[in-house]
């Protein structure tokens, strides 16, 4: 199943933020320090939908975006104020599914609409893509998170020290960027940030979830060597008309 | 042209043109098509509909050294198509209208150009356990 832009999204945060826990992204030292002086990000917990922080105001998300140049605030947390050892407290935890046929949901749509008060619903189709059923109020907080993480990566990249910091994390938390070569990896964060720039304008992030399949997609050619020497081969035509296949 | 040979399929004027790079690239299409001939079709009638679609199975390849290609002096995006699982058709989307915006010139006296799909690779991955043991 193909990744909501949510979900993918949710990974690329994870990765630029790190997860909590992760020893890769916990501070070891004086390095790490200076770096969380200048903006460097310690960690990040995760708080499901409807847990003890959601951001939802404009100061609230503007708080969030000022994380990359100065001391975070998060006005939302249980804690409140300034955090200490500049912990970051973030909604990106995508929520469990439940899966039904669409034939299912038709002939059970009472029963459907109730799950879909308090999950999320996929409604499978055999002649067509999967439609998606929930709440609306629900569809909208975490549109607006997105759009907090999406402008937080785009401070994070304005920073040289915090984006060479996430260009090296980026092997580590998408372990599939690794088959890429240095300066692709460098280009995939480049264009990924831009693209978030974009998505924040708009409002929609199904170009950034495009664009991250399209590069976990090239890492895959990259990491299978038949498959790059075949793309390495020049094609000088002349172009063949090809019969489609008889099917059976 | 032998009798039983069949023909290719003429591509309607709203439809993609699919063609193979060259003359090896084709011969590889007819091999797979013999081992997955729905699922080739499929493929077939899905570039010929609409080989720019983002979905699970058809993506756009990035980066500078991979997400596009030159063909006869053109440069195009690459994308890829994916067959079943492992298999891939790679190709190239040649569009002279820039998506509809602009009508293509013609050359000469010829036909104008029309919207192509080049298969530049084919790659079926690696054969099941139990297919290879078929043989």
């Amino acid at each position: 199943m193909p990744k909501t832009p949510r979900a993918a999204f949710g990974d690329l945060m994870v990765a630029v933020l790190g997860r909590e826990g992760d020893p890769a992204r916990e501070p070891s030292g004086e390095a790490d320090e200076a770096a969380g002086a200048e903006g460097g990000f310690r960690s990040m917990r995760m708080i499901p939908p409807g847990g003890e922080f959601a951001p939802s105001t404009p100061t609230e998300m503007r708080d969030l975006v000022r994380v990359a140049d100065q001391p975070m605030v998060c006005a939302g947390s249980s804690r409140g104020g300034r955090l200490a050892e500049s912990e970051l407290v973030m909604y990106v935890c995508s929520m469990a599914v439940v899966e039904h046929t669409l034939s299912y949901m038709l002939r059970n749509s009472g029963d459907v609409i109730a799950e879909a008060e308090h999950q999320d619903v996929v409604l499978r189709r055999r002649d067509g893509a999967d439609l998606f059923l929930g709440l609306h109020s629900r569809e909208e907080s975490i549109r607006s998170a997105l759009g907090v993480l999406a402008r937080l990566l785009v401070a994070a990249s304005l920073d040289p020290v915090t984006r060479d910091r996430v260009a090296s994390a980026l092997v580590a938390s998408l372990p599939w960027t690794s088959f890429l070569p240095a300066e692709q990896q460098a280009e995939f964060f480049q264009t990924l940030t831009a693209k978030a720039a974009a998505c924040v304008e708009l409002d929609t992030f199904e170009p950034l979830a495009r664009l991250i399949d399209g590069w976990r997609s090239t890492a895959e050619v990259y990491g299978v060597p038949e498959l790059r020497t075949k793309l390495e081969v020049e094609r000088h035509g002349p172009p063949v008309p090809i019969r489609r296949p008889e099917t059976s | 042209m032998a009798r039983d040979e069949p023909v290719v399929r003429p591509a309607r004027t709203d439809e993609w043109q699919i063609l193979a790079a060259d003359k090896g690239v084709a011969e590889d299409w007819d091999r797979w098509a013999k081992q997955e001939p729905n699922a080739l079709a499929a493929a077939y009638d899905q570039l010929a509909t609409d080989p720019t679609k983002f979905s699970s199975r058809q993506r756009k390849l990035e980066g500078r050294a991979m997400g596009t290609g030159v063909y006869e002096g053109t440069t195009c995006d690459r994308w890829q198509y994916e067959v079943t699982n492992g298999g891939r058709i790679f190709y190239f989307v040649d569009d002279p209208t820039d998506g509809g915006r602009r009508r293509p010139e013609r050359k000469g006296r010829g036909s104008r150009p029309r919207r192509r799909v080049i298969i530049e690779a084919v790659y079926p991955g690696h054969p099941k356990e139990t297919e290879r043991k078929r043989g």
